[in-house]
């Protein structure tokens, strides 16, 4: 028998002429790849005989088709130039990848190349400021501290508007999405995303729109974030090594008044037993508890191929001090890819298999209480002082007894609390794609995932302790298991039916999730030994699962006309039985205007795509996991009642809402990605409208009603618009010159179009992130109809003639002679109206300097630190000692606290330099070698400028009270690669 | 599929929760504890959503409610809503009066679907029987009775407060607004109904029919201000009730408030019961207790070594009540009990201008510091109701014109106060005015919560009559506007409930 | 800085206040009738605010200096009845059956942080009577009024402090008076009587038993069974008299003694029968054993009176004639 197949051997060349290791050719439409060597050499065996198609692509460069006969060996080369707007890449979107050029819905790629420089230690911090309609807001410098990301501005009001993060294509469980509410946090880290290397990740890919994101289904509608991590390549062995080493400083402090200006002050309007209490000492608390900050970071990685099984072995270790004194997380990583091929290439097969380790010393950073008493101690008392709280100065009675209204020394909150948490966590998946021997164009798609951590945890505190005086210490350890599955199969066929010019692309499939805390009960003792409290039940488990059925059909019409739509239907264990099938789909048209004959020879365009979305997305996270159903839960040991000379635990009723739904979105998208000028000029526009049903929240009820004054329930609508806009720019394109620059701008504005639980239009509801710090009770943030979702509700300031705030008084604004609560109106909020990034990188031959800058306008703040600590009655304390104010005090000279002035409201627009880079590529060090060198020099958090006089503008949540500092970074790096 | 049913490891649902009678105490201990804890997760938990602990305890609300507006106490601390109330300029967003009505109205809740539950018929299909349903049947009793108490706070300071009873279903549909007046009648019906149902005697600490007749004479003596109509001669009858009921003064007035109070104790009808180690709570008498002293007092010796909050002390108009107009040192009333060496109230913002109150000890007669775990929760249970307040019920009915009653039998019965305030017959009085029975009722009660309610029934509560420092936010003091004898409703609930109408004045 | 224009207050204008009265004579037995009302316009700060207003009352020359104050928030008009308005002059001690000079005025203010409008200043002249509190008493019936405990003409002792000891003044106007001590305003209750001079008999014993008109101190302790009888003549005496007693006469009809004379600057003090043994000065406006010197700031003639005659409720006034 004659051999029926042939194979293809060839060379990938750049446009230096120098091969291209790890890029990819592909037989069209057999479903036959190979990647290139070291080298650029490729050989493709097992090929039919005959004309087939070639693609080569290469991540970066202009894909080229190549038409060749098979016949027995065949020989193909190919010549790739760089291309800056990459339409052949490969983009990963849910349940498969697709081209960029062929992309459907609003989809932002970020590789690692345009990944932000510096000490990142936590991964969505790379793509801050890159990506029209994703804001990134870190939440303050703490080692490890996790950030809020908000997709097009969230959809939810308060049950979570963090996006969907799937790694590699599994979705992290819903209790480990960051900033999601209880049971959320992997217990002994600060934020369970920093867990992952971000050294390991290859690319970001934020899907936005409706027609990308439903085939979520219920957890997309505050947009989903796919990772993709690196993955192994054959040929020779490639090592590199970085190491990323920095030093980072306090950029702002708060401004309070001096030892001097407490003297001064308490001298002219303390009573004598007052001015008694002064000390002689100028201490600057904030220098006392925060220090500059060494870290370095050093990852290693081996990638190639072993007997044909490409692979990726890579290790990490970081090891970063924070601001605060003794703040510290070590961090190992480690991780392992395998993607084989068997079977000629119809299995493939992606193992991916990733742990971390982190130990972490908490400097008091878990409630910040440290950072607050050093805005609050008085600074006219030393450090330490002769006593029997470990040595450090305290406010003590006439009788020697501590005052237990007073602040603690805030260097002994830290240096006397050990509090150590180590997590432990490893996730992994394993992939299987078969394509079918008779019937190549089906795939069989298996995904099996999990998601394994453990955090645990110590804190420790000595008897002679102030923090922990009434008890005699603490001595308490945690410990919590999170274990979340991910089961998927899915079939998807892909054909070219070329008698009708038509591809059509299918996909279905079925998905299981299962998500699962375990939080351990000890019992807790004091540093003597004693026991203080004992727990009722030895651990608590909570669980949730979601079962979805998913699918999707693309069908393709001359390369030009695209429709698209996708069906998920999931069934979550969060809602009754009569409300837990959710129905989501989504349908696309796109146009690609570039292939009509018009435009195909332009010499103007280079790229014109455009897009027209609609799509349903649910929400279900930060829900509690059995909250449909009326619960009573049993009252600890040391809430007991007794009866009869019997003490009861009681049993308390859990307020609950048994028709609990499913909040659900619809979104409606047109965009335009356009190209210029042989992709010199490049970018997408896209303008969207989301209406937001049910919104779950956590919202006031009548009292009465239910067993809490609050409830998590279906409150109202929402509706989200906006316009985002790219624009990449190669200014300079040149042997040895290349000047690059890109910009995005984003317009959102969220309001909330009605309150279902209440007609009124007047009807507002509280958020559960807008409650005053100092004020119990008191709530700022509202929502309410025709506002934006957590608008400041306060009074309206009055002033006096010379312009300082008169105390206690506002406006009348209802006019009824009464200034009471009806008088309150919204003013601002803290969303910003709009938000730039500016990008830019300067390449000299082998030098390239870059910079990354971005600007928040229209967002407010409330400054929360002022409000509480700016009064006189906090200076001149009634509990019988000094306290420190904020300096704003001399502006307002306020006798007691106006929380709820609007006065204390700012425009916090600001422009920030996050990054600015030097990087040094000397390349090959000998022109035989193998070995590469770059060296990077950053600085991070470069400048901020805005009107706001508070430590920083940037807030998520629209609150300035003690926000763990940002530091300004300084950091030398070095990539050594052979 | 059956793959969504999940349910909670450790929370019990209602259906388990009601399935054994063993279950049925257990929710009959919430419904107690929720007055005397802020919530089931230990002293830092609440109940009251988006209100914290500290904010959501009933007595401490209660306290400060119904001390800190009138002649007796005056509070230091700047936290959000006192300053409202030392002043009497509180507003509808005052935190403490919203914890307060939210944690009153938390209570009815909690017994509302109790009596859902414990029905006859619910037993009967539970296959709860016997003795067992004839136990839980009387456990409604005290629920209601527990519940007619709450709204007897509610319309005694709120006036219209929200309306629900076990007909009102658990959900999201806001509950009607009732009238003071037609509060006062089912209050009245509600008491009356669960009277005969109520046991003479029972366990320390639980409802009995003196609890259910003091409140009754309690009604019946405000009723004129509660809807305009006096009912002196009930208030009498049911006095009288209680004073045959069996129960018997303290021999010392000062064990009443110590840590031991829960023994040889047949002068207090019912108490809210606290345990340093196993009730917890931040509020209640721990509050009292470390709010009324310092660091500088030796709280060591009011059984709080790691107390001492400085919070709260008295107005001068209350030791002047005894005589007291500078610094304390002795006095032949032993009621009189106070710490400090200035009366006055000079700087509102000074804890030591002012007299302390040291009341409320967690000490036992023995001197000697009920055990807790930090050193300040307080194991000292609070008096509701007293026998002396039947006997002062009594003869202020008697001057009040109410029938069934004598003056010489009025008069008795306030000596037999004295007497023990005395400790012999020196301070025997031989007539009455009402004047002296406000002062007498200060005298007896101040710091047990008593004081606006009496302020408010003799017309001074508001009124430039009769002034007191710092009263209207003035240091001397002066009048406010009528409508403050009732708080205003929280802004917060008449936003989310659309049924409610703000009292007039707020 | 706020985007928008700052709301500035500006200085309040005066409300004008009218009243319905200019003069009062009050009445204890009308208390609950209506006496005054005062009307004024509203104030204006240049902004919508919230205003409250207060009327203020203080004793004419005063400068409202320590004015008595009723928080009226919004309301533009104040009704006083008999007894509210009394009671205020009497916060303002005023003396009780005298015709005295006022001052009101009404304050406008937007809060206590920032400098509130005044009103004009409405004079009214006021005659309040004496709010007497009855403390606990014995009733000291006898031949001097018939034997009638429960007749008003009944002098009373009282006990503020409620210890047992009681005292108070009483006339007997005639050459000896016969008496008893009643525990009520009747006979059926504990009557004292005495067996011994200075003892008390409690239910029984004879008259107790005075010699000669006059105006007596009695004491009466009946926790001991004690009791004294003290004539007292009254004076003053101070710098503000030339350090020598200036006697004063006992005015039957008004129960009061008085003295009208001329005075130097100076201080003074009450005291009976030419020793310091009974005397009074000064304790917030009333007299009390301990008190402190009375002030004469400038010199004069001065109607000086003492009203003994409500036991637990003395007052004085010093009235430049």
């Amino acid at each position: 028998v004659q051999a029926q197949t042939g194979s293809i051997t060839g060379k990938i060349i750049d446009e230096t002429g120098i091969g291209l290791p790890g890029a990819s050719v592909l037989v069209k439409g057999q479903g036959r790849s190979a990647s290139t060597d070291s080298n650029g050499n490729f050989k493709i065996i097992g090929v039919t005989n005959g004309a087939v198609t070639l693609t080569a692509s290469y991540i970066g460069y202009s894909s080229i088709d190549l038409n060749v006969t098979v016949k027995g060996n065949t020989v193909a080369n190919f010549s790739l130039k760089p291309d800056a707007q990459n339409l052949n890449e490969v983009v990963v979107i849910g349940y498969g990848s697709v081209q960029k050029k062929d992309l459907t819905g609003s989809v932002t790629t970020v590789s690692s190349k345009d990944f932000q420089a510096g000490n990142i230690t936590s991964p969505e911090q790379l793509i801050a400021g890159k990506v029209a309609g994703v804001s990134i807001v870190s939440n303050g410098g703490a080692p490890g501290a996790g950030s809020t990301i908000r997709v097009r501005g969230g959809a939810s009001l308060n049950a979570s508007s963090d996006p969907l993060i799937v790694v590699d294509g599994v979705p992290f469980g819903t209790n480990l999405t960051i900033g999601a509410t209880n049971p959320s946090v992997i217990a002994g880290v600060a934020s369970p995303l920093s867990l992952i290397n971000p050294n390991d990740i290859e690319t970001f890919t934020v899907l936005k729109d409706a027609n990308a994101t439903a085939i979520y289904g219920s957890r997309a509608s505050n947009g989903v974030i796919l990772i993709t991590t690196k993955k192994g390549k054959s040929g020779e062995p490639v090592i590199n090594f970085s190491t990323v080493n920095s030093y980072a400083t306090v950029a702002k402090k708060v401004s309070v008044l001096t030892g001097d200006q407490v003297r001064a002050y308490v001298n002219a309007n303390g009573n004598d037993a007052q001015k008694a209490l002064l000390g002689t000492a100028n201490t600057d608390w904030q220098d006392v508890i925060y220090n500059n900050a060494f870290s370095t970071d050093n990852n290693m990685s081996i990638a190639g191929s072993f007997k044909n099984i490409p692979y990726r072995v890579s290790g990490g270790y970081l090891d970063q001090r924070g601001l605060m004194v003794t703040d510290r997380m070590t961090r190992a990583t480690g991780g392992i890819t395998l993607n084989p091929t068997f079977f000629d290439n119809h299995l493939k097969v992606d193992l991916s298999l990733k742990g971390s380790l982190s130990e972490s010393h908490f400097a008091n950073n878990k409630d910040r209480d440290a950072i607050v008493a050093a805005i609050q101690f008085d600074p006219t008392q030393p450090v330490h002082a002769n006593n029997q709280y470990g040595g450090y100065y305290e406010w003590i009675g006439s009788t020697g007894q501590l005052n237990p209204n007073a602040p603690k020394n805030p260097l002994g909150l830290i240096e006397e609390k050990q509090d150590n948490g180590k997590a432990a966590r490893s996730f992994g998946n394993l992939r299987l794609d078969y394509s079918f021997h008779f019937l190549p164009e089906l795939h069989f798609n298996v995904n099996g995932g999990y998601d394994v951590s453990k955090g645990y945890g110590t804190t420790n505190v000595p008897a002679y302790a102030a923090q922990e005086a009434s008890t005699f210490g603490k001595s308490s350890q945690y410990e919590a298991v999170q274990h979340n599955k991910v089961a998927e199969a899915f079939f998807s066929y892909n054909k070219d039916l070329k008698s009708i010019r038509s591809n059509i692309n299918a996909t279905a499939g079925y998905g299981f999730y299962e998500n699962s805390t375990t939080t351990y009960n000890f019992n807790s003792y004091n540093a003597l030994g004693n026991l203080q409290s004992t727990p009722v039940f030895p651990f608590d488990t909570q669980q949730n699962r979601l079962l979805s059925y998913y699918g999707r059909l693309v069908y393709t019409f001359a390369d030009k006309y695209i429709l698209s739509g996708t069906m998920r239907s999931d069934g979550s264990s969060k809602f009754s039985e009569t409300g837990r099938w959710g129905y989501f789909p989504s349908a696309g048209f796109t146009w690609r205007a570039i292939n009509e004959s018009f435009l195909k020879d332009s010499k103007v365009f280079s790229d014109l795509k455009m897009r027209l979305s609609y799509g349903v997305t649910g929400q279900q996270d930060g829900i509690g996991n059995y909250t449909y159903l009326p619960n009573y839960y049993t009252s600890v040991n040391e809430s007991q009642y007794q009866i009869g000379g019997t003490f009861y635990h009681m049993y308390t009723p859990i307020a609950y809402d048994k028709n609990l739904k499913w909040e659900t979105s619809t979104t409606y998208n047109a965009g335009i990605d356009y190209g210029f000028f042989q992709g010199r000029v490049y970018g997408s526009i896209d303008a969207y409208y989301k209406k937001t049903k049910d919104l779950l929240s956590l919202v006031p009820i009548a009292v009465g009603t239910n067993f809490s004054n609050q409830l998590l329930t279906n409150v109202g609508n929402m509706e989200n618009k906006g316009i985002e806009v790219s624009i990449n720019v190669g200014i300079i394109k040149s042997a040895d010159v290349n000047w690059d620059m890109g910009f995005n701008f984003t317009y959102n504005q969220n309001k909330v179009t009605n309150l279902s639980l209440n007609p009124s239009p007047d009807f507002k509801i509280g958020t559960a992130d807008g409650n005053i710090a100092g004020a119990t009770a008191t709530t700022l943030k509202w929502n309410s109809p025709n506002y934006a979702p957590g608008s400041f509700y306060v009074y309206k300031q009055v002033y006096n003639a010379q312009g300082a705030p008169i105390e206690g008084v506002y406006a009348d604004l209802n006019n009824d002679g009464v200034v009471n609560d009806q008088d309150r109106y919204f003013y601002k909020n803290p969303a910003p109206k709009y938000i730039l990034g500016f990008t830019t990188s300067f390449n000299y031959k082998k030098l390239t300097l870059s910079t990354v800058l971005r600007a928040n306008i229209g967002n407010y703040i409330y400054d929360n630190v002022s409000s509480n600590f700016g009064v006189n009655r906090n200076l001149l304390s009634p509990s019988g000692l000094i306290n420190n104010a904020s300096t704003t005090f001399y502006d307002t000279n306020f006798s007691n606290n106006q929380y709820l002035s609007d006065y204390y409201i700012h425009n916090a627009s600001f422009l920030k330099m996050d990054n600015a880079g030097l990087a040094y590529n000397f390349g090959r060090l000998s022109p035989n070698s193998k070995a590469n060198l770059r060296i990077t020099a950053n600085v991070q958090n470069v400048f901020v400028i805005s009107k706001y006089k508070g430590v920083d503008p940037e807030s998520s949540t629209g609150i300035d009270y003690n926000l763990y500092p940002r530091p300004r970074t300084y950091s030398l790096g070095l990539n050594l690669g052979f | 599929k059956k793959d969504l049913n999940l349910k909670p490891t450790n929370d019990i649902t209602s259906d388990v929760a009601y399935s054994t009678p063993a279950g049925y105490k257990q929710v009959l201990a919430k419904i107690y504890g929720s007055f005397a804890t802020t919530g089931g997760g230990g002293s830092g938990s609440s109940d009251l959503g988006g209100i914290d602990a500290g904010a959501s305890d009933f007595i401490r609300l209660y306290w400060n409610a119904q001390e800190l507006t009138s002649d007796e106490g005056l509070c230091v601390w700047n936290d959000p809503g006192v300053f409202d109330l030392n002043y009497q300029t509180y507003t509808s967003e005052n935190v403490i009066l919203r914890g307060l009505y939210t944690r009153s109205l938390y209570q009815i809740t909690v017994v509302n679907e109790f009596l859902r539950e414990s029905t006859p018929e619910k037993l009967a299909s539970r296959n709860i029987t016997g003795t067992d349903a004839t136990t839980i049947g009387a456990y409604r009793a005290e629920a209601r009775f527990l519940r007619a108490y709450q709204y007897w706070v509610l319309m005694d300071l709120f006036g219209n407060p929200p309306f629900i009873t076990e007909a009102n279903e658990i959900g999201v549909v806001a509950p009607q607004q009732i009238k003071r007046a037609d509060l006062f009648k089912y209050v009245e019906s509600e008491l009356l109904a669960v009277d005969p149902l109520l046991p003479a005697k029972s366990d320390y600490g639980r409802v009995t029919q003196g609890a259910n007749w003091m409140l009754l004479s309690r009604l019946y003596l405000n009723a004129s201000v509660y809807n305009g109509t006096a009912r002196n001669t009930e208030a009498i009858t049911y006095a009288s009730k209680v004073i045959g009921a069996g129960y018997s003064l303290q021999s010392a007035y000062k064990n009443l408030f110590l840590s031991d109070n829960d023994k040889n104790n047949n002068e207090v009808i019912l108490s809210i019961n606290y345990d340093g180690n196993l009730t917890q709570n931040y509020g209640g008498t721990t509050f009292l207790i470390n709010a009324s002293i310092n660091g500088d007092m030796s709280p060591a010796k009011f059984g709080v070594p790691a107390g001492g909050w400085g919070g709260i002390r008295t107005r001068s108009t209350l030791p002047a009540m005894f005589g007291i107009t500078g610094g304390f040192t002795s006095n032949p009333d032993s009621r009189a009990m106070f710490y400090g060496d200035k009366a006055a109230n000079d700087d509102v913002a000074v804890f030591t201008d002012g007299l302390r109150a040291i009341k409320f000890r967690n000490v036992d007669r023995n001197n000697v510091a009920a055990p807790s775990n930090n050193g300040t929760f307080c194991s000292t249970d609070f008096p509701l109701f007293r026998l002396p307040e039947a006997y002062l019920n009594y003869a202020e009915a008697v001057l009040r014109g109410g029938g069934g009653g004598s003056m010489s039998q009025a008069v008795t019965y306030v000596n037999l106060l004295r007497q023990r305030a005395y400790g012999n017959e020196t301070g025997n009085v031989n007539s009455l005015t009402l004047d002296n029975i406000l002062t007498e009722r200060a005298k007896e009660f101040f710091w047990e919560g008593y004081r606006r309610t009496d302020l408010v029934r003799f017309g001074k509560f508001t009124d430039g009559s009769y002034l007191w420092p710092f009263k209207g936010g003035v240091k001397a003091g002066r009048g406010v506007e009528a409508t403050r004898s009732i708080f205003p409703l929280p802004s917060a609930d008449v936003i989310a409930n659309p049924n409610l109408t703000q009292n007039p004045g707020y | 800085k706020k985007d928008e224009t700052r709301i500035v207050a500006g200085n309040g204008t005066a409300p004008v206040l009218t009243s319905t009265q200019t003069a009062l004579v009050l009445d204890s037995a009308s208390a609950v009738k209506t006496a005054v009302a005062f009307n004024w316009t509203t104030s204006s700060f240049g902004y919508s605010a919230g205003l409250s207003y207060a009327l203020q009352m203080d004793v004419a020359g005063n400068s409202f200096k320590a004015p008595k104050e009723v928080a009226l928030n919004t309301l533009l008009t104040k009704t006083f009845t008999v007894a509210e308005i009394n009671s205020l002059v009497n916060q303002l001690k005023l003396t009780p059956a005298m015709a005295g000079k006022v001052e009101v005025r009404i304050k406008a203010s937007v809060s206590d942080k920032y400098t509130p409008a005044y009103s004009n200043v409405l004079p009214i002249t006021i005659t309040p009577y004496q709010i007497i509190i009855i403390y606990p008493s014995l009733y000291v019936p006898g031949s001097y009024q018939n034997w009638l405990p429960d007749k008003p003409t009944a002098a009373r002792i009282s006990s503020v402090p409620d210890n047992g000891a009681y005292e108070g003044y009483v006339y007997f106007p005639d050459a000896t008076t016969d008496y008893k001590l009643t525990s009520a305003a009747d006979w059926a209750h504990v009557n004292y009587g005495t067996s011994a001079p200075g003892t008390l008999n409690q239910g029984g014993g004879d008259n107790l038993h005075t010699e000669g008109a006059g105006y007596y101190l009695i004491k009466a302790d009946i926790k001991v069974l004690t009791y004294s009888v003290t004539k007292t003549v009254w004076a003053i005496i101070g710098d503000a008299t030339g350090a020598s007693d200036a006697a004063m006469t006992y005015d039957t009809a008004g129960h009061v003694w008085t003295v009208t004379k001329a005075l130097s600057a100076g201080s003074f003090k009450f005291r009976a029968n030419g020793t310091d043994a009974i005397s009074y000065g000064d304790k917030e406006g009333v007299p009390d054993p301990k008190g402190s010197n009375i002030i004469i700031a400038a010199a004069g003639t001065y109607k000086i009176t003492l009203n003994l005659s409500n036991p637990g409720n003395y007052t004085y006034s010093v009235v430049k004639q």
